[in-house]
């Protein structure tokens, strides 16, 4: 079977799962609501309006104002923005390290191959947030190194999928017919190894975008990740927090925002998985 | 404080998934099945600093039903269980969302062997053959998730108790980032680390257990 008839029965598998389909309709609004923030925020995100404070949904303010008068429906269309950044930076931070490492680990085997799989199992022995805090406690706290942190932590994942992918793809007969060409390792390595590796980091790639979203905004709730007055989902919860019984609107509307976004990549991992192997179906 | 507050939510997870895991399974298809699917989709991507503000509202504000925050210590133990119910839901909801998922497509895969038909057909009862035969070999994949995921219920205990102002370990932290104490910050780290290798540790005695076939080496 030639790949473009795989393609076409991977994208026909995925039309057909209708958890694929919620999945990347919510991805792909989550992208629009991006990309056209400035555009659909009916207000700016951080303007105040004192004669408005804490006002509940209304005609003029959809989903209503926060204690200074802001424009929560403008704050969460315009912190989906962090969001996509974080969800964005985080999986180019992993893959940067972790492909990589992943790589060589898997082809080269031997010594090399258990120096880097315990330096990653290393990182591996800390739960996830906690490392995450503990790296943003030592850098101090802004969103750059909250985002590089959960990137970090995310390298192990990375590193140890596409190790496994290497060792099932090179035991293959075409990356000997490669080698006895006189291809060199890193030839063989970028262009016959890692193609074949690319679908599980997709599948991975996803999930890791919804983590990472989740992640930001946790520790931005907690106060280590964004800081006032950007928007961000996780900050605006954290207001919420504080104004729960007189105006449970104002955290209301970001955790959905949240819940949404990170539904739609788990949702659209799950259809991709799926479609590339159905043997695998949950 | 923070290690009873794992247990309750341990418990919690386990409460709600393994009755949905197993009749999603047995029952395939069916309305039960879909409910618990689809919880099992949402719970797993719900923030659950969200959630812990919907359950406050709803039961703590609303209903009064609860305490919306703090933690009253064991001797008093009516008022240390209402202090941990909201809390253990918020930390054990994803959790419970991938175990029942996990233990439906373990029941299904064993509830398709042939021992399982044997049993069956030796007259056993159906309640019966999912407890005894099914149950116990669908529970291995249970433990490796609960193995795996015990770092992100460590790492979620810092979140839900700062979010309830329990007095444990994660609040320890947290305001030890603030105040910039790193010594504190290490400790905090480190523990969690070793109870996150310990509890891995565990979990591979418990598959010998469960599969006395797995011998470790």
């Amino acid at each position: 079977m030639d790949p473009a008839s795989l393609r076409a029965i991977a994208l026909r598998q995925f039309r057909r799962s209708w958890v694929g389909q919620v999945g990347a309709a919510l991805v792909v609004l989550f992208l629009t609501v991006t990309a056209l923030a400035p555009l659909l925020a009916p207000y700016d995100p951080i303007a105040t309006d004192f004669a408005n404070v804490l006002s509940p949904p209304t005609r003029a303010h959809p989903l209503g104002t926060d204690d200074i008068g802001r424009d929560i429906l403008s704050r969460v269309i315009h912190g989906s923005r962090v969001s996509l950044q974080a969800g964005l930076f985080t999986v180019a931070v992993a893959l940067t390290v972790g492909l990589p490492l992943g790589l060589i680990a898997g082809f080269r085997g031997g010594r090399v191959d258990d120096l880097i799989m315990r330096g990653i199992e290393v990182i591996l022995s800390f739960p996830t947030l906690v490392l995450a805090l503990g790296i943003t406690a030592v850098l101090g706290p802004r969103l750059i190194h909250a985002l590089f942190a959960i990137g970090i932590v995310f390298v192990p994942h990375f590193a140890r999928l596409i190790r496994g992918q290497v060792l099932t793809v090179k035991e293959n007969d075409f990356i000997a017919a490669a080698h006895a060409l006189g291809a060199s390792d890193a030839r063989v390595m970028g262009r016959h190894v890692l193609p074949n590796c690319l679908a599980p980091i997709l599948v991975q790639s996803s999930f890791s975008i919804a983590f990472a979203i989740l992640t930001e905004a946790a520790l931005s709730f907690l106060g280590l990740g964004t800081q006032p007055p950007t928007p961000s989902w996780g900050i605006m919860l954290a207001m919420g927090r504080g104004y729960l019984e007189q105006a449970p609107w104002l955290g209301a509307f970001p955790g959905l925002a949240i819940f949404l976004t990170v539904l739609g990549f788990n949702l659209l991992g799950d259809g991709i998985r799926d479609a590339l192997d159905p043997r695998l179906k949950a | 404080m923070t290690l009873e507050l794992l247990g309750a939510a341990l418990a919690v997870s386990l409460a709600i998934a393994i009755p949905a895991g197993i009749v999603s399974a047995v029952k395939r298809n069916s309305g039960v099945d879909l409910v618990s699917t689809v919880f099992a989709l949402i719970g797993f991507s719900l923030p659950n600093f969200w959630l812990g503000l919907i359950l406050i509202y709803v039961f703590a504000l609303l209903l009064r039903w609860l305490p919306p925050s703090g933690f009253a210590p064991l001797p008093a133990l009516a008022d240390n269980a209402r202090s941990l119910i909201l809390p253990a839901l918020t930390l054990g909801t994803a959790l419970a969302a991938l175990i029942t998922r996990q233990l439906r497509s373990g029941m299904l895969e064993v509830l398709r062997q042939d021992y399982v038909r044997t049993a069956q057909a030796k007259g056993l009862g159906q309640g019966v053959v999912v407890a005894k035969h099914a149950l116990k070999n669908a529970l291995i994949a249970v433990v490796t998730v609960i193995g795996l995921q015990i770092g992100g219920l460590l790492g979620n205990t810092i979140i839900t108790e700062s979010l309830f102002a329990l007095p444990g370990v994660g609040r320890l932290m947290i305001d030890a980032v603030f105040s910039r104490d790193f010594f504190i910050v290490q400790g905090v780290v480190l523990f969690l680390a070793v109870g996150y290798v310990l509890s891995n540790l565990i979990v591979d005695v418990l598959y010998s257990y469960l599969d006395p076939r797995i011998r470790l080496g």
